[in-house]
């Protein structure tokens, strides 16, 4: 009896030095935005994991803590073309999306494509802006296109949202509805960095006189080659085992009281191709529920209903609730 | 788990109810059963809820009142005439009241307090003293559970103790001797339960191998019947049914007469009176002989004289290795068994004169088709409370009573079913008419159990409709008579102020509390009734219940004095299910009449069944301890042994189960799961296993990184993640079969090196 090989085992076997040549190019990365953010290498790998689950990405935290820094960053060093969106409470959907215009000389209304036409936009202060505004993001991060006077406009393969927001109990900002949220794959928190980190960075910051003076962030991957990588990514395997564990977290997070809601199938999937992608930056090609207990906490922290200021005491005690598999 | 609790005391309950109204219809039972699970569960479930809530006070506090309000319902209950208790079931059920009150008011602190009647953790504290309640209503109920409400309330804390100590186990804490005694109780009970369940019968030869049972030729038990030296085999069955008699040599006719030869062996001969001896030294042909005396009326064992000499040696007499062949008789049935063999009327001061059997009319009738001989004229009393059935086996009693228990309602003897070969006698006593009893006779009787909490409505009978013989005490001193009075709180002038059975019963207690029983002990001077009572306070079962006859004389009520054998659990063989008795099982005793016409048997003897019901607990506690007394001194080595050796392996058990896993590991090949688990079971048994949170890759390389080698464990890991979680529909990977490193790991990972961790970070812990 002959067993049929799935194409990627084969793919495996055959391509190690593809992966590894993968895996250098990570690392470049990965020092790259180490040296634009220092001392927070632990957010700097979910970011990557974010980036290869080909999930947008929340960057929540006070003001003047990198947020913009590592998101330019990481557009920098990705490659491909990079857009920048101000959030303000009087920007307009067609701000966002494009317009068309009447063009005198044709006589025929010409579409100006909005800054979501690219393959990294920043979201920056989302939460500035209305409610009706960040609707108008829903679909182009949902469903990678845009709908303009019924008309549909493809985005890039690559598109990646970094939003930026402040803590939602500052003034002048408007919650992000859950809709809206369940389309981010993880919110991240970035924290003041460590004494030698500032020490470090107060080094570093004598000399150059403006901002235009730091080295822009060199580029190291093609946008091609992110693609392919998030393809990779997709295909590490997941043992039986481990969705079943990946089900039981999710149950959990159903049914803990102070849960108002619970982990949608959407979410789920998220939380997988996450475990996925942190099992590749860690250069295996299965996921363990360490990877699934390492992405955990950002993701279910941009999904789940509960009070911001219990969210990371919750989400250890859902993960403590849930037994790892093990035997056979 | 607590439902399930409360539905068995619920039963138990249920089970008291019927064993104390024996008439009561199907339906008002399953109305009691509904009734008592949905009061026990409401008062489960208001009580939980209400002490949910914050009310003022500790609770300590709320369990002393839920405790009081508890047993003052159990009081009151138990004072109405229905569920009239005896004291030592009242004690029990106030034992139980203040477990249930430690239970509710503990199971109150948790703070999910809706779900706790499924799901319900107490603290330790509250546990260890239900466990310990739950030990000592186990050990009082114990003793009767032949009747089956009380098996059920054993079986009930059996369960219910099972209960909490799964519940303790829980909860790691300091108080384990508590959880000790948690276990004991709940291993009486279980072993209890299967002991009545399964009984070490010969029908169950795989139990019965381990109930101590007498026999062989080495051992010097009373109740040889098993080994070389087994007695005569004349019985062809078991069944009455079967039996009959024949010509063969072993149904012969006994040449003994009955008690006599019993009283011989056990009190010593009578001291001949003058004029008997004077005759001794006459010459034969002196002496004018009127006529030989008839044998049915002046036969011997026909009078009892209370001064006797003191008996050979009954314990010389009882170690005889075929001693099977002395058994007068064998009874099995509930014990207590009283088998009234005469019964005595007139005190001469000296002598009792036994009731003249008389030649009494044909007593008995064969019931419908059966085999079942009834009697006639059976009495018949609002005392009575349903019926005990007991087999008796004839060994060498001779004499032509058959030996019955008290009251008896019927009986079964073979083939011997015509009512012409039975005679009544004045006693009440059937004997046979023409022949006397002989050895290896099979009877079924089946006899009215008299209820001790119901006598207490029924009238004594008076002294007008009596027998006048049955109230004289010619013997009573004056002296005596007075503490009698003293004892029954009587009225001098008028003795029939508070005439009734509560009298009866204190004067035969305070007279049980008074006497000591010694079958030695041999009255010297003349009124040995004073010497009892107010010398030595020591005396045989006959003087006293000579003493107790005169004694409920001198209050109006008719009494005689019966001497029979009698049987209790000590006598009982494990095995056949029969007592053997033998001459050190007679015994005299009393009854007293009621005015319904019944007889009911008193025992004033300290140490015998009082009312012909189960030996108070502390005496059943003694017995027991005695018996394992002797049975622990004639095994000492293998106990020593068997306890060494059990020690051993308690202490040793990790050690031997690291060992075992070990072995299987490296039998295996050290695949890295193998590992893994083997390293999870030392972890376990050093007290701090793995969180089941944690994966076990993380767990184990924070393990590894504090001994072995980093790269070693970090191969491990690698291997290990690997044979865990790469298996799924689209990808296959096989398992390891041996992973080289994994000895090296475990042998750095070892128990003991665990062990020392462990004590090493709660030292930390203390510290801090």
């Amino acid at each position: 009896m002959s067993i049929p090989l799935p194409i990627h085992a084969l793919a495996s076997v055959t391509d190690c030095t593809a992966v590894e040549k993968h895996l250098r190019a990570i690392d470049r990365i990965r020092q790259s935005l180490n040296r634009a953010l220092r001392g927070k290498q632990d957010v700097i790998e979910n970011v990557l994991a974010c980036v290869l689950a080909r999930g947008h990405l929340l960057i929540e935290d006070l003001p003047g803590l990198g947020k913009t820094t590592l998101a330019k960053a990481l557009a920098g060093s990705v490659g491909g073309r990079f857009n920048r969106l101000q959030c303000t409470p009087d920007l307009l959907p067609g701000d966002v999306t494009g317009f068309s215009v009447f063009n005198q000389k044709t006589r025929e209304f010409e579409f100006m494509p909005g800054p979501v036409f690219t393959d990294v936009l920043l979201v920056d202060e989302i939460n500035r802006t209305t409610p009706r505004t960040q609707s108008a993001l829903l679909e182009s991060m949902a469903e990678q296109q845009v709908t303009v006077d019924n008309t549909q406009h493809k985005l890039s393969e690559t598109f990646f949202v970094i939003a930026t927001q402040n803590p939602v109990e500052h003034h002048g900002t408007y919650a992000l509805p859950e809709a809206q949220l369940d389309r981010f794959a993880m919110k991240l928190r970035i924290g003041y960095p460590g004494r030698e980190h500032e020490l470090l960075m107060l080094a570093a910051a004598v000399g150059p006189c403006c901002v235009n003076d730091s080295p822009t962030p060199e580029q190291i991957v093609q946008i091609a080659d992110l693609h392919h990588l998030q393809q990779h990514v997709a295909a590490v395997a997941v043992g039986s085992k481990v969705q079943g564990y990946l089900v039981d977290l999710a149950q959990a997070t159903r049914s803990h009281k102070s849960v108002a809601l619970g982990l949608s199938p959407r979410g789920l999937l998220t939380l997988q191709r996450a475990s996925q992608a942190r099992a590749f930056l860690k250069g295996r090609e299965f996921v363990t529920p360490d990877d699934v207990q390492a992405v955990a906490p950002p993701v279910l922290d941009v999904r789940l209903g509960m009070p911001a200021a219990r969210a990371s005491e919750v989400i250890k005690q859902l993960l403590q609730s849930v037994a790892v598999p093990t035997g056979s | 788990m607590t439902l399930a609790t409360a539905i068995l005391f619920a039963v138990a309950i249920f089970a008291v109810h019927i064993s104390r109204q024996p008439n009561s219809t199907v339906m008002s039972n399953i109305g009691v059963a509904i009734l008592a699970g949905v009061v026990v569960a409401f008062a489960r479930i208001a009580l939980t809820h209400a002490l949910a809530r914050k009310l003022p006070g500790s609770t300590s506090q709320h369990t002393l009142a839920v405790a009081v309000v508890l047993i003052a319902v159990v009081t009151a209950l138990s004072l109405t005439p229905q569920y009239q208790m005896t004291n030592e079931e009242r004690v029990m059920a106030w034992l139980l009241c203040i477990a249930a009150a430690l239970f509710v008011c503990g199971a109150s602190r948790v703070k999910t307090s809706q779900s706790a009647l499924f799901q319900s953790s107490l603290p330790k504290s509250a546990l260890s003293k239900c466990a310990i309640i739950s030990t000592v209503v186990t050990l009082m109920a114990v003793p009767g559970t032949n009747e089956a409400h009380r098996l059920l309330i054993v079986i009930a804390l059996a369960w219910s103790g099972v209960t909490w100590l799964v519940i303790a186990s829980r909860e790691r804490g300091p108080r384990v001797w508590l959880t000790a005694i948690g276990v004991s109780a709940c291993v009486v009970g279980v072993i209890v339960v299967a002991h009545q369940i399964i009984k070490p019968t010969d029908g169950n030869p795989s139990y019965a191998a381990f109930v101590p049972s007498s026999g062989g030729t080495e051992e010097g038990d009373d109740l040889a019947r098993r080994g070389k030296g087994e007695g005569p085999d004349e019985i062809a069955g078991n069944s009455p049914d079967s039996v009959g008699f024949d010509n063969s040599d072993n149904f012969s006719e006994s040449g003994k007469d009955g008690l006599y030869d019993l009283w011989i062996e056990s009190y010593g001969a009578p001291v001949k009176s003058e004029d008997q001896k004077k005759m001794v030294g006459i010459k034969p042909q002196d002496v004018n002989i009127v006529a030989a005396p008839d044998r049915e009326n002046l036969g011997v064992g026909k009078s009892f004289e209370i001064k006797r000499k003191r008996a050979e040696s009954t314990s010389s007499a009882s170690s005889k290795p075929d001693v099977q062949t002395a058994a007068a008789m064998w009874v099995k049935g509930p014990m207590p068994a009283y088998v009234p063999l005469a019964a005595f009327a007139d005190f001469t001061g000296d002598s009792w004169q036994a009731i003249d059997h008389g030649k009494g009319a044909v007593p008995v009738r064969l019931a419908g088709n059966s085999t079942w001989m009834e009697i006639l004229l059976r009495p018949s009393s609002t005392a009575f409370r349903g019926s005990d059935s007991h087999e008796i086996r004839v060994g060498n009693l001779g004499g032509d009573v058959l030996p019955f228990t008290p009251i008896v309602e019927r009986f079964k003897m073979g083939r011997v079913n015509k009512p012409q070969f039975f005679l009544s006698s004045q006693a009440g006593l059937v004997r046979l008419a023409t022949r006397t009893l002989p050895q290896g006779a099979t009877l079924q009787v089946q006899s009215k159990r008299v209820d001790p909490s119901r006598l207490v409505g029924v009238e004594p009978a008076l002294p007008r409709n009596s027998d006048p013989r049955m109230l004289r005490y010619d013997g009573l001193s004056l002296r005596a008579a007075e503490l009698t009075r003293e004892w029954a709180n009587a009225n001098q002038d008028d003795p029939s102020l508070d005439r009734g059975w509560r009298q009866i019963e204190s004067v035969i207690r305070r007279l049980r509390e008074h006497v000591q029983h010694d079958r030695d002990a041999i009255a010297s001077n003349e009124n040995g009734i004073d010497q009892l009572l107010f010398e030595t306070r020591r005396g045989t079962d006959y003087q006293i219940a000579t003493a107790a006859v005169l004694m409920l004389r001198s209050l109006s009520y008719p009494t005689r004095l019966v001497s029979g054998l009698y049987a209790d659990e000590s006598d009982v063989d494990a095995r056949s299910g029969f007592a053997a008795l033998t001459s050190a099982h007679t015994h005299f005793w009393i009854e007293v009449r009621l005015a319904d016409g019944t007889w009911i048997t008193l025992d004033p003897t300290p140490g015998y069944a009082m009312f012909n019901l189960p030996a108070p607990p502390g005496e059943w506690l003694a017995q027991v301890l005695r018996a394992s007394k002797t049975r622990a001194m004639a095994d000492a080595p293998q106990i020593v042994l068997v306890m060494g050796v059990a020690t051993g392996f308690w202490m040793s058990r990790k050690r031997i189960i690291d060992l075992l896993m070990t072995w299987r590991c490296q039998r295996r090949g050290y695949s890295p799961i193998d590992v893994l688990k083997v390293i999870e079971r030392r972890a376990r048994l050093a007290g701090e296993p793995r969180p089941i949170y944690t994966p076990p890759g993380q767990w184990l390389g924070q393990l590894i990184s504090s001994t072995a080698s980093v790269e070693t464990g970090d191969q491990l890991i690698a291997a290990l993640n690997r044979d865990l979680y790469h298996h799924s529909d689209r990808s296959f990977h096989k398992p390891a079969q041996s992973f080289g490193p994994g000895k090296d790991v475990l042998d750095r990972l070892s128990l003991g090196s665990m062990h020392k961790k462990k004590v090493e970070a709660q030292k930390n812990n203390k510290k801090t």
